[in-house]
C-alpha cells in the first residue's frame, strides 16, 4: 500500500490486457451492418443501417432513434442528462449506446465492416 | 490499534464522506474528454481505498454506502443502484486485496483492480436493468477503468501522507493533560 509499484502490479496489468483483448474480440464478432434495439432487456427490433429511417419508441421518456448514412444515434432525448445523445452516431460493430431512464439499449452488430483499426488524435 | 474515541471516529467518518462527495462533484465538472459518455475518473475511490487500507473495512463500507445514498437523493434510483453496486463490488475487492495481497501489490495495481471492479459492478447493474446487450460496452469500460485506476492509484500514493496526517489529527488529538505548548497548526 505504501509502495507505489510492486511486482504484483505487472501481473495485474497483464491480466487486464488479456481480459481486454478477449472481451474486445468477443464483442466484435457478429452479423453485418445492423442495429439491435432492446427495451427493458427484451428484444425490440433489429434494423439494417443501410436504409435511412427514424424509429420512435413509446417508452417513458420517449426515445427517438435515427438511422442515417450507415449510422444510428439517439436524437431528441427527453431525459435531463442526455448521456445517450452524447454517445453520438454508432456505426462499428460492438458500438453501444444506452438510455437508462427509458431502458433502451442500441447495439451495432456486424462483422465484415472494414475501417481503420485505430485513430489517433 | 488503541481504543478510539467514538466521537472522533464519527467526525473522521464525516470528513471522509464529505471528501468523497466533494471529489465526485468536482470531477463531474470536468469536461467529457473520452469518447465513452458518462465515464469518470472516480477520484472518490481514493478516499475509500485509504479508509479500507488504514482504518478498516467498516470505514470503507460506510463511505461507499453514503455515496450511494447521496446519489439516490440527488440523481434518483437508477443512479443509486449504479453507485451502490459499483461501489460495493469495488469495496469487496478492496477488502480482499488488502487482506490477501497487501504486500504483493502497489498503489498502481490496487487502484487499477478497484476501478475495474467498480465498472464491472455498474455494468452488471446495467445488464440487469437493460439486458445483456450493454455488455458490448465491456472492452471500453475495462480500458477506461484501467486508465482511471492507474491515475487514482498514483494520486492515492501522493496523498497518503496528507490523509494519514488528517486521520491522526482526529484519532489522536493533543492530550489535555500535557502542557498546551505542543499545539501545532
Amino acid at each position: 500500500m505504501d509502495r507505489f509499484f510492486r511486482k504484483g502490479d505487472i501481473l495485474v496489468l497483464v491480466l487486464t490486457a488479456v481480459a481486454f483483448f478477449l472481451l474486445f474480440f468477443a464483442v466484435r464478432s457478429g452479423g453485418s451492418g445492423t442495429a439491435t434495439v432492446t427495451v427493458d432487456g427484451k428484444p425490440y427490433g433489429t434494423y439494417s443501417l443501410k436504409t435511412d429511417r427514424v424509429i420512435t419508441l413509446d417508452t417513458v421518456p420517449a426515445v427517438t432513434l435515427e438511422i442515417r448514412d450507415g449510422t444510428i444515434a439517439f436524437v431528441n432525448a427527453h431525459c435531463p442528462d442526455k448521456v445517450c445523445e452524447r454517445a453520438g452516431r454508432l456505426s462499428h460493430p460492438g458500438d453501444t449506446a444506452a438510455c437508462v431512464p427509458a431502458g433502451v439499449v442500441v447495439t451495432v452488430t456486424g462483422g465484415d465492416e472494414t475501417g481503420p483499426d485505430a485513430v489517433a488524435y | 490499534m488503541k481504543k478510539r474515541n467514538p466521537a472522533a471516529k464519527a467526525a473522521l467518518l464525516g470528513v471522509f464522506c464529505a471528501e468523497a462527495i466533494a471529489v465526485s462533484f468536482l470531477e463531474s465538472l470536468l469536461p467529457e474528454f473520452l469518447p465513452l459518455p458518462g465515464v469518470k475518473p472516480g477520484f472518490s475511490n481514493i478516499v475509500t481505498m485509504f479508509c479500507v487500507s488504514t482504518l478498516g473495512w467498516q470505514y470503507g463500507l460506510t463511505v461507499t454506502l453514503f455515496k450511494a445514498v447521496f446519489a439516490l437523493l440527488t440523481r434518483g434510483t437508477t443512479a443509486f443502484f449504479m453507485s451502490a453496486c459499483g461501489g460495493l463490488l469495488s469495496w469487496l475487492v478492496m477488502v480482499l486485496l488488502f487482506r490477501f495481497a497487501a504486500g504483493k501489490l502497489g498503489c498502481l495495481g490496487i487502484g487499477l483492480t478497484c476501478a475495474v471492479a467498480h465498472n464491472a459492478g455498474q455494468l452488471g447493474v446495467a445488464a440487469v436493468l437493460l439486458g445483456p446487450s450493454v455488455l458490448a460496452l465491456s472492452p471500453g469500460l475495462l480500458l477506461a477503468g484501467a486508465a482511471a485506476g492507474l491515475v487514482t492509484g498514483t494520486v492515492l500514493r501522493l496523498l497518503l501522507p496528507v490523509l494519514k496526517k488528517q486521520t491522526e489529527r482526529f484519532l489522536s488529538p493533543p492530550q489535555r493533560t500535557i502542557p498546551p505548548k505542543e499545539v501545532d497548526d
